[in-house]
């Protein structure tokens, strides 16, 4: 019941935002208005995913940006060389690799997943940053392996639907399947909810806080590949600025509470089509982005501020 | 020798002391032909720490003492530099007071929302960063010019040609940096909003049942955090003759950071503000070596080195770690 309501809420405040932009905003119902809204949610709902996982454990992962990085300017450095599957694949490799190294830390170790994952978001900038020399890389010079990629990005299919619902659909249905049909997701659960307890009752905390690590980065590396090729050019310093903030912000409207014991995956995907809203209500109205960001950070504070109230 | 002994208790995080040490050794031996270990050399670095937010992981430390986290500190930053540019027109005591009392309003705003209103840390000062980068584009459109005397201030030096190298005088940021060090750590072990912090950050509930005012230390480390973070901007602009709008950009991260390699336990309750300064210290002295390599170097590594930096130094906080060196593995 309880439940039920919660996710009222989150409905309702959407449904609030899409009233507010029939009503106001000129051509909110057209097609090509939601693919752009599908096109610009795919970081936020793949680094939501992990990072719901990651929530519902106690921790937090903040170095999914600049893993998106990493991951971009991996892809963008291999695809001349090896091809642009392999290059995807070494690319999502690497980032499963700095989840398992943040999943050991927190896991083995018992360190707080905070400083270790701050630790990552430093040094996996700085490595992507180096890895491209400064420069960034842009598809167009990168030959018929760069226009493959840069297809990942812009493909319709069948001319409408922006290619960016694939891994989307697919990272929401895994994560949806995993948390609320297995016993790993229940594990999950257990371990945020109190690890000690769940250690004594006979679950290897240690593997399945390292595998909710791995996934959460794995899913940061996807976002990266992805986004690169939407704007056809890999960039160390920049990609994937703030992601981590945005897939935070998201989970948390979405009511995942951050103190872990409860993933709500439909409230992730839900937290992060309402920023979309508030961002998109403002662009499509013309107020100035300036105006836009202190509207923003209301609307957070506001949606969180309705969240916590229905849970208590 | 009582007094030595309480001085050096009073430094206690020795690991980050010895890091420190060991930094400035090898960095002095590595750039002996290159003069790294001058007197000019040294006071440039500590400047650096003052201009650069050096103050903010000082304010960084009251907050993640509760056990919260601020996100809005690089914002606050700006914004501070911004106001006092844009009021001290009017008068500059008036910019002045303007540009700190920004700072503390928004460390008051993001303690209520946290304590009262139970939005979690992370998510009040991402939105109030949000907030203030858009507040401050929307009260200026280029960065401001500071002049005046009462304004620039900061840009001052003292004790001409009384410290050999430094003929021409000792910046004022430096002696504000240590003055602030110091107070820092007085109140965090003299007094009774500083032993509250840690009962706060240690257990929460148990200080609540202490019949601690939870909600009140945590608004007052806010405020604290917010008041040094505008001073900081407001020392910057200061200084420098110029409030820029995109000043303290990501200065959050690095606050963190500092506090982290200062062995500042981020989930709170314990940590010390001369832990926080000496890893400051370590944090600027990296970073001015980096100026000294030769130019076949990225530049970018100096960030790969500060993540691994901040992973080591937590990680030699271990448990786990600490058991197998005793030789009994407990059960944890």
């Amino acid at each position: 019941m309880v439940k039920i309501k919660r996710d009222y809420i989150q409905i309702a405040m959407l449904l609030f935002f899409v009233i507010l932009n029939s009503l106001f905003t000129p051509n909110f119902f057209r097609i090509g208005n939601f693919n752009n809204i599908i096109t610009q949610m795919c970081p936020t709902i793949l680094c939501g995913m992990g990072m719901t996982l990651v929530i519902s454990t106690g921790g937090i992962d903040i170095s999914v940006g600049s893993v998106m990085a990493m991951a971009g300017v991996l892809t963008a450095k291999l695809m001349p060389v090896t091809g642009l599957v392999p290059a995807v694949m070494a690319a999502l490799a690497a980032s499963v690799l700095v989840g398992c190294f943040a999943g050991i830390m927190v896991g083995k170790l018992r360190l707080q997943a905070m400083v270790i994952t701050l630790g990552l978001m430093l040094g996996i900038r700085g490595l992507a940053q180096v890895l491209c020399g400064g420069r960034d890389i842009y598809f167009n010079k990168l030959g018929e392996t760069g226009k493959a990629l840069s297809l990942w990005g812009t493909y319709k299919i069948g001319g409408q639907i922006p290619v960016q619902i694939v891994p989307m659909a697919i990272a929401v249905l895994l994560v949806w399947i995993l948390v609320e049909k297995t016993v790993l997701g229940r594990q999950i659960q257990a371990v945020g909810d109190n690890i000690k307890s769940s250690s004594l009752a006979g679950i290897n905390t240690s593997l399945v806080l390292m595998i909710v690590y791995a996934a959460s980065s794995m899913f940061a590396g996807l976002a990266g590949i992805f986004q690169a090729a939407k704007v056809s050019v890999a960039a160390g310093s920049s990609l994937g600025q703030m992601a981590e903030l945005d897939a935070i912000a998201a989970v948390v409207i979405g009511g995942t509470p951050m103190s872990g014991g409860k993933a709500s995956v439909s409230g992730t995907l839900i937290g992060a089509l309402i920023m979309q809203m508030i961002t998109l209500t403002c662009v499509m109205n013309n107020i100035p982005d300036q105006y836009a960001q202190v509207f923003k950070a209301l609307m957070i504070v506001f949606a969180v501020f309705i969240q916590r109230k229905q849970v208590k | 020798m009582k007094a030595a002994k309480k001085l050096y208790n009073s430094f206690y995080s020795k690991s980050t002391v010895l890091a420190f040490l060991l930094l400035l050794i090898l960095a002095s031996i590595v750039f002996r032909d290159k003069n790294f270990l001058t007197t000019a050399n040294i006071f440039n670095i500590l400047l650096k720490a003052a201009k650069n937010g050096g103050f903010l992981a000082l304010g960084m430390t009251f907050v993640i003492l509760c056990g919260e986290i601020d996100l809005s500190v690089g914002a606050v930053f700006a914004l501070s530099g911004v106001v006092m540019g844009l009021t001290g027109q009017v008068n500059p005591w008036l910019g002045l007071f303007c540009g700190i009392l920004v700072g503390v309003a928004s460390g008051l705003t993001i303690g209520v929302l946290v304590t009262k209103m139970r939005i979690s840390s992370w998510i009040a000062s991402l939105a109030m960063m949000f907030a203030l980068r858009g507040l401050i584009l929307i009260i200026a459109r280029k960065s401001v010019v500071i002049s005046g005397a009462v304004l620039t201030f900061a840009g001052a030096k003292v004790l001409k040609r009384v410290v050999p190298g430094m003929q021409s005088g000792i910046p004022i940021l430096i002696f504000l940096l240590f003055l602030i060090t110091f107070l820092c750590m007085y109140l965090s072990r003299n007094t009774k909003f500083g032993m509250g912090m840690y009962a706060v950050g240690g257990n929460q509930e148990a200080a609540r049942m202490m019949g601690i005012d939870v909600d009140r230390i945590k608004i007052k480390a806010f405020a604290g955090c917010g008041l040094i973070a505008a001073l900081s901007g407001v020392l910057l602009a200061s200084s420098s003759g110029s409030a820029a709008l995109s000043a303290g950009n990501s200065y959050e991260t690095y606050a963190i950071a500092m506090c982290a390699i200062g062995g500042v336990k981020l989930s709170g309750g314990e940590g010390k503000f001369s832990g926080t300064f000496f890893g400051i210290l370590i944090y600027f002295i990296i970073n001015t070596i980096f100026t000294y390599l030769p130019t076949g170097i990225s530049v970018h590594w100096q960030s790969v080195i500060m993540g691994l930096l901040v992973l080591f130094s937590v990680g030699m906080q271990s448990e786990v770690l600490r058991h197998i060196k005793i030789g009994k593995k407990k059960e944890l």
